[in-house]
């Protein structure tokens, strides 16, 4: 059961590039919520760089769900990467620890080369929320499909942000 | 606090958080991105100096490691089904 929601993103940078500023993805100004960053493990793996970080954030819930979050606002992600430099790729799988049973969201996210133009970068995203609540199932995994939609527009904004300052736009100069 | 960089769990980390992620950043741009992966990361041994003060800033929060260690692969909750990992990936 759960809900399964994808999309993608278009960054007008090459892999390369991006690459370079994926680890200053944060802090931004869309990613306030975001409160820690820590790296718990990294290792290279054949041509692979794993990482594995822990991300603190703010849990933002409806109204309606403070009943059953009354202990914490804080949750905790882990987020596991790979990264791929001859193949161009850089895959993360980001989940959230604690809570789960209220719902529990698993993400994907591949970074490539967009096939027709290398000088972008596409973000496939993918993402399954799951509730165990029982009579609030339905409703809590279409908040957090919803809430899951808007944070992937954010997340995009904040690195597009990051890569902006990274990389100047060029200014045609005769 | 530095609005430029992201704090650690703990403050208490910050410094070897920022010592650490500015070492691994110069080795991941000039050595790792052009595919030199020869020579062993120069910032082991801070990242374990950093990785014991984040373990122990875990514990005083009540963090399971153990949770927290687990493998994508092994959560349950993982339903990509690229149960071997993304391409390239060697298995272990």
């Amino acid at each position: 059961m759960g809900k399964y929601y994808e999309t993608s993103s278009t960054f007008n940078y090459a892999w390369d590039q991006l690459a370079k500023a994926f680890w200053n993805r944060y802090p931004n100004p869309y990613s306030t919520h975001v409160l820690s960053e820590d790296t718990l493990f990294r290792e290279v793996r054949g041509s692979q760089l794993y990482s594995r970080r822990l991300l603190t954030k703010t849990n933002r819930m409806p109204k309606w769900g403070e009943r059953f979050v009354r202990s914490s606002n804080q949750v905790s992600i882990v987020e596991e990467s790979y990264i791929n430099p001859k193949d161009k790729t850089i895959t993360t799988y980001t989940r959230n620890i604690g809570f789960t049973r209220i719902m529990s969201v698993v993400e994907k996210v591949t970074y490539s080369p967009d096939p027709n133009n290398p000088g972008q970068t596409i973000a496939y995203r993918s993402a399954w929320i799951d509730s165990n609540m029982y009579g609030f199932r339905r409703a809590i995994e279409s908040f957090g499909i919803e809430r899951f939609r808007k944070n992937c527009g954010q997340a995009a904004l904040g690195f597009n942000y990051v890569l902006s300052n990274i990389y100047p736009p060029k200014v045609a100069t005769e | 606090h530095n609005p430029k960089v992201m704090d650690s769990l703990d403050k208490k980390c910050n410094d070897l958080k920022h010592a650490y992620d500015s070492c691994f950043n110069t080795w991941f741009s000039e050595k790792f991105l052009k595919s030199q992966f020869k020579e062993a990361c120069p910032c082991d041994s801070i990242m374990k100096l950093y990785a014991e003060c984040v373990k122990e800033a875990m514990k005083a929060r009540n963090m399971d490691p153990v949770l927290y260690a687990k493998h994508w692969e092994e959560s349950p909750m993982n339903k990509f089904g690229d149960s071997t990992g993304p391409p390239g990936e060697e298995k272990r």
